[in-house]
């Protein structure tokens, strides 16, 4: 750790504000704060660049909303664990490490783990409990793809460099990168605001994503029954049938609003399953960015199940409806949450049919106040940690960069469960 | 710390050529001493006894990537109900589990052999959430882009070399693993086979060439384990001629074979399937530099994980359940996991059970072939006390081959084989010669200043098979950690690392690679000494390696 | 020997897994009330969430069974279970052998994995009644299964064999990928009936998605006339009572195998 006054240059920070975790960040720390010096879009500097106010940096206790000392917080944390009957620990966003406390916490109050976006990637890992799957991951996606359709309503919205770092790159490994062929299908005029690429190598079409089985039944028949247009649908086509590796790209949390979600991210992935017998297709489905698979993969490791597990005694299990987070919470059968929002507060909603204990990155807003808030640092920028990159496969280092006078979620947990 | 003796067991320690004598052995943090001046803590009576090092398992995917997908792709399997802890399959067991019934087994360290560099922090992480054992990887090169152009542009020795040493640090492994050499990357540009003498089209290298390479890499640099060859064309019928070609290719340099049975067939016969056992083992017996491990298949439910996605995808259609994942690799590898389900009605399945049992049978020098069912792919690792049964016991085995549901008694010579391992041969083949073939110094020894890694065993047990299973104590690092089956403690192992010397120019040619192709940056995917230990979770031990050079 | 009976006394809102009735081997009533069950993060004894009487552990009742029991007959082998009030999650889940008859509605993933049995479900089934259990991709293995009203959305997947009828309307998205076993329905079928089946027989009322299927020429009612006895005498009601159904073999698409008999 750094210390106060040092000004020091950082160079491949890896960012854990979205599951991209881009890793070209160049940071400046003076006098403990963080300044952006690489190109990036304003919103992801600006993610680091707001942790610069002081209030950031504090650590925060309330209980009842009255802020407290530290050790109050604590005290009525411990004494609402020892009252609740029925605990459940909820990840609204956290790296390898916290995943990996969250759940030595679990075991000792016999809580229910989950997180927020479990029935998005419960979905995912369906396909492959199901049926065949052929996945790729990124750099491959980058070097070898001369075909690379992404399904979108607004990937690049909660992607920002998608499409910059990644899709429509300046260098290719093994392919010609300039022929490189790019379809962004679904609402044309988002993904050409989101996205901001004006490149003669992408083609935006706009299209209802909902009707993307019907599309892919167009592609399979080779008669186009979707509203594309033929001159662009058969120009798609052919891109699909003379492709030496397709890419095909969606994040399955866009989809999950349709009733016909599940039957949308079979059909793409039969489709690029069936390409393979004569030629090479591969599937991304992109995760969500509140470190889903930092979570589902430390869970599987850990217990054999990607989420929703219930400790009882020395043993846990596994019930996909009975541990499901968001629908007890709803329906009040639990009377204790404790939330852990280390590094984003995006999926942090507080129910008030139960207790809410949050331990959160500073500054967390809530919907209603909850029973306890201790505030924590931030994996990646007060504390280091190691989180897993949307492709399931990648992870990467996060560092401390500067100061803070929080605690790490862990040591909270730990002091909490004590 | 504490004192420990062991009292009146019968010894196997084979690197000192001590089998069943009687001898005390002392214990002092956490090595073996040769007497004790202080007051022992405690003592154990090993009258009845068999005292051996802890056994080591040098190929058994117990971590990475590729392990935790079959983990969620499989999850109607955890539901073993006489559980110890959690309900994983033995097949696709947890972290704890994994580390759980290695220990009650009476292993102390186990390797897992398909780290991708990319992948390596979860593997570690794996490794490192698994309790007891010491462990390493290794790092799968061989597929990857920027090494298959550096040998197409003609690279020198001394640049691969560069290159392979920086990919040890990098990924904290130990050893060097060559999967279907250029096959997963051939496979990336469409290509469906890849024989040890064909030109990828991409490349245009032959998998001969890249072994050849590797090989002599890994021996240059001085890295104790040679370099852990996965051939071309596994499964294939008549594969055992890659085999020999593979082998080959490394000129006399050392080299590892791992689960040769997978690549002991032959193509005679009225069903074009038939062991090539008797070719292989011939070629092993004669070959001094040569090692293997078998990959034993035995019956019953498993899931198939191999880096090797370009066969694996082309044995989808025999997955059962139904279901499978391949997956390409960031530029340098691949994985496919396909669920299996070996069964004694089927000819092949019954045929690859009796090749790995005459592989093992017909290799004279236990030094050179080790027990391993290549878990999960052939059975799981918690099947090696029945596998050992196999292999002491001729009747036993006779009389599964007679049981069999399909008849293979005109295929296989297993009947005419006498041979019964010797418990001498087993401690060799579990103990010392792995220990010696991974250039771990202080482990499969009960010399002193070894690592006080020991497991005992009730010689009052006649079932060799119930022997193995239920070691009395299992000591890790001068520890009791089991007794009589139960867990006393909870220790963490080390993850065994080797740090060859290289010229770190590599490293600028590596830093314009990934500026310029990759997406994420050099340093980040480089793991660090204290990351190891701050992040990942385990502290790292580092193994010499002995620079040499060919002249 | 009297039915073994649990009257729960649980007033608040957790959920309780009852996966231990399925494993009740003991026919002393006193070690049963001893049972150790976990409710919540704790552990208590039976008898303080049940009251227990009763000796033959095969023949079980629940007299006042909420939604907010789950599990109910999970992997059940060779008991009868009958439970008058509604149910939570996970009824007959993975069910080998043996019997349940519910007064009252079933919560979500009802009878999901089912392996064989029979199961009267004498109200509403929630969503995902007949669903893939986890990871797995086979539906009802087999099995009987009769819901006398109405069951939810994407109901019944990949179901390998079995028999289910149900009295009331079937939720869109069901029958996905139907491998084959028979479905009877007598309500409204839901949109995207039967996508991407391969083989399988529906008997329906509902004559609107009858459009997609070829009506077959010959109407061969060997096969229906033996159901509809065979159904009828189970159920010991006429549930099938049409004497000339039209039947309709595969559809236009031309890809699925599936026989339709509209009633
Ligand atoms: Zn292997």
């Amino acid at each position: 750790m750094s210390k106060i006054s040092d000004s020091l240059n950082l160079k491949n920070i890896v960012c854990p504000f979205c599951s991209l975790h881009c890793d070209d960040l160049e940071i400046d720390v003076h006098d403990n704060k963080l300044y952006v010096k690489s190109n990036v879009p304003k919103s992801c500097a600006f993610k680091y660049e707001k942790l610069n106010l002081p209030k950031f940096k504090d650590m925060v206790t309330t209980v009842k909303g009255k802020p407290c000392e530290p050790k109050k917080a604590y005290q009525y944390s411990r004494q609402l664990i020892k009252k609740s009957k029925e605990t459940v620990l909820l990840n609204s966003s956290s790296d390898v490490n916290v995943t990996r406390e969250v759940l030595s916490a679990a075991s000792k109050v016999n809580a229910i783990v989950d997180h927020v976006n479990s029935s998005i990637f419960l979905k995912n890992i369906s396909i492959y409990q199901r049926r065949g799957y052929m996945a790729t991951s990124l750099t491959e996606i980058k070097n070898k793809s001369d075909v690379i359709i992404v399904f979108s309503n607004n990937l690049f919205e909660t992607y920002p460099r998608l499409m910059e770092k990644f899709l429509a790159t300046k260098n290719s490994f093994s392919v010609n990168s300039k022929k490189k062929e790019i379809y962004v299908i679904g609402k044309k005029v988002k993904n050409t605001k989101d996205c901001n690429i004006r490149d003669k190598r992408i083609t935006y079409i706009d299209f209802n994503n909902r009707n993307i089985t019907k599309l892919i039944n167009s592609f399979i028949s080779k008669k186009n029954e979707s509203s594309i247009s033929n001159k662009i649908f058969n120009k798609l086509l052919a891109s699909i049938e003379t492709s030496k590796y397709l890419s095909v790209l969606w994040a399955t949390s866009e989809f999950d609003s349709y009733k016909e979600c599940d039957e949308i991210i079979y059909n793409i992935s039969a489709y690029v399953v069936s390409l393979n017998k004569t030629s090479r297709a591969a599937c991304l489905s992109l995760s969500g960015n509140d470190g889903d698979v930092s979570f589902s993969q430390t869970l599987g490791w850990m217990t054999g199940f990607p989420s929703r597990i219930k400790f009882t005694g020395n043993f846990f299990e596994y019930d996909r409806d009975a541990n499901n987070a968001i629908q007890l919470i709803n329906s009040g059968n639990s009377d204790l949450v404790i939330h852990l929002n280390p590094i984003s507060e995006k999926k942090l909603v507080l129910n008030k049919k139960n207790k809410n204990i949050v331990i959160g990155r500073p500054c967390t807003k809530f919907n209603i106040e909850p029973d306890v808030f201790i505030s924590c640092g931030i994996p990646g920028i007060d504390f280091k940690g190691h989180i897993f990159r949307t492709d399931n496969v990648v992870s990467l280092p996060l560092t401390s960069l500067r100061m803070s006078h929080n605690r790490s979620t862990q040591e909270i947990l730990r002091e909490i469960l004590k | 710390m504490t004192t420990l003796c062991l009292k009146n067991g019968q010894i196997f320690d084979p690197i000192n050529k001590i089998f069943n004598k009687k001898k005390d052995i002392y214990i002092k943090d956490g090595k073996i001493v040769e007497k004790l001046n202080e007051k022992i803590s405690e003592t154990i009576n090993c009258k009845n006894k068999i005292i051996m090092p802890g056994a080591i398992d040098l190929h058994t995917h117990i971590g990475g990537g590729k392990v935790n997908i079959a983990r969620l792709m499989l999850q109607e399997f955890h539901n073993n109900s006489d559980r110890d802890y959690d309900l994983t399959a033995d097949f696709i067991p947890s972290t704890l589990k994994t580390g759980l019934q290695y220990i009650k087994m009476g292993y102390t360290s186990c390797f897992e052999p398909a780290v991708l560099p990319i992948n390596a922090r979860q593997s570690h992480s794996e490794m490192a959430d698994t309790p007891f054992i010491d462990k390493g990887g290794y790092a799968l090169l061989g597929n990857d882009d920027f090494l298959l152009d550096l040998i197409s542009r003609g690279a020198h020795q001394s640049e691969i070399n560069d290159y392979v040493a920086f990919i040890l640090k990098a990924t904290q492994c130990i050893g060097i693993k060559v999967v279907n050499p250029g096959g997963i990357n051939a496979f990336k540009f469409n290509q469906r086979a890849l024989n040890v003498d064909e030109n990828s089209v991409r490349y245009k290298i032959t998998p001969r060439k890249i072994v050849r390479l590797l090989a002599r890499a890994v021996y240059e640099l001085g890295v104790p384990h040679p370099l852990h060859v996965h051939c071309s064309n596994l499964g294939v019928p008549g594969n055992f001629k890659s085999t020999i070609e593979t082998i080959k290719a490394a000129e006399g340099l050392p080299v590892h074979i791992t689960h040769i049975q997978f690549h002991s067939y032959g193509n005679n016969g009225d069903r074009n399937f038939s062991s090539a056992s008797a070719e292989i083992t011939d070629y092993i017996n004669k070959i001094p530099n040569l090692t293997c491990d078998v990959g034993q298949v035995l019956f019953g439910q498993t899931a198939t994980m191999s880096g090797d996605s370009m066969k694996q995808h082309a044995n989808h259609s025999h997955a059962h359940p139904d279901k499978w994942l391949c997956m390409d690799i960031e530029c340098e590898a691949g994985c496919g996991v396909v669920p299996f389900k070996y069964t004694d009605q089927s000819f092949v399945n019954a045929l690859q059970w009796a090749i790995g049992l005459e592989t093992f049978l017909l290799t004279e020098d236990p030094d050179k072939i080790f027990l391993t069912t290549d878990h999960p792919n052939g059975a799981p690792f918690t099947s090696y006390p029945h596998l050992i049964k196999l292999l002491m016991d001729k009747s036993f085995r006779d009389n599964l081959l007679d049981q069999l549901s399909v008849d293979i008694s005109k295929h296989t010579i297993l009947k005419d084989i006498k041979r019964e391992y010797t418990l001498s041969e087993i401690a060799t083949m579990t103990r010392s010669a792995p220990a010696r073939i991974l250039g771990l110094r202080n482990k499969g020894s009960l010399s002193k200043e070894a690592d006080a890694d020991i497991t005992i065993y009730d010689s009052n047990i006649k079932d060799v098979e119930e022997m193995f299973a239920s070691p009395t104590h299992v000591i890790k690092d001068g520890v009791v950690v089991v007794k009589d089956g139960e867990i006393k403690n909870y220790t963490w192992g080390k993850t065994q690392v080797v740090k060859p010397e290289y010229d770190a120019t590599i490293e600028k040619k590596l830093k314009k690679y990934f500026d310029k192709y990759h997406t994420i940056a050099l340093p980040n995917y480089s793991i660090s000494n204290d990351e190891m230990s701050e992040v990942i979770g385990s502290d790292i031990n580092e193994v010499k390696c002995n620079r040499k050079r060919i002249s | 020997m009297k039915p073994l009976v649990f009257k729960c006394k649980i007033k608040d809102k957790r959920r309780l897994d009852m996966s231990w009735l399925s494993k009740i081997k003991t026919s002393s009533l006193s070690n049963i009330k001893n049972l150790r069950v976990n409710y919540g993060s704790k552990e208590y004894k039976l008898s303080t969430l049940f009251d227990v009487s009763g000796n033959n552990f095969k023949d079980i009742i629940i007299s006042n069974s909420n939604k907010h029991l789950d599990n109910i007959g999970n992997n059940l082998e060779d008991k009868k279970i009958t439970i008058f009030g509604n149910v939570g999650f996970g009824l007959a889940k993975g069910m080998c052998s043996g019997e349940i008859i519910l007064n009252g509605n079933a919560g979500k993933n009802a009878c999901s994995g089912m392996k064989g049995g029979s199961v009267h479900i004498l109200g509403n089934a929630d969503d995902g009644f007949c669903s893939l259990p986890t990871s797995m991709n086979e539906g009802l293995v087999d099995g009987f299964i009769y819901v006398q009203k109405s069951v939810g959305d994407d109901s019944v997947v990949r179901m390998r064999r079995g028999n289910i009828i149900i009295g009331g309307n079937i939720g869109s998205g069901s029958c996905l990928e139907l491998i084959s076993g028979s479905v009877v329905v007598l309500g409204k079928i839901g949109n995207n009936f039967c996508h991407n089946a391969r083989r399988g027989t529906i008997f329906t009322r509902d004559k609107s998605i009858c459009r997609e299927y070829i009506k077959a020429n010959q109407t061969d009612l060997t096969f229906f006339n033996f159901y509809k006895i065979k159904i009828n005498k189970i159920l010991n009601k006429s549930i099938i009572n049409s004497s000339k159904p039209v039947r309709y073999f595969g559809t236009k698409s031309g890809k699925e195998l599936i026989e339709l008999f509209v009633i």
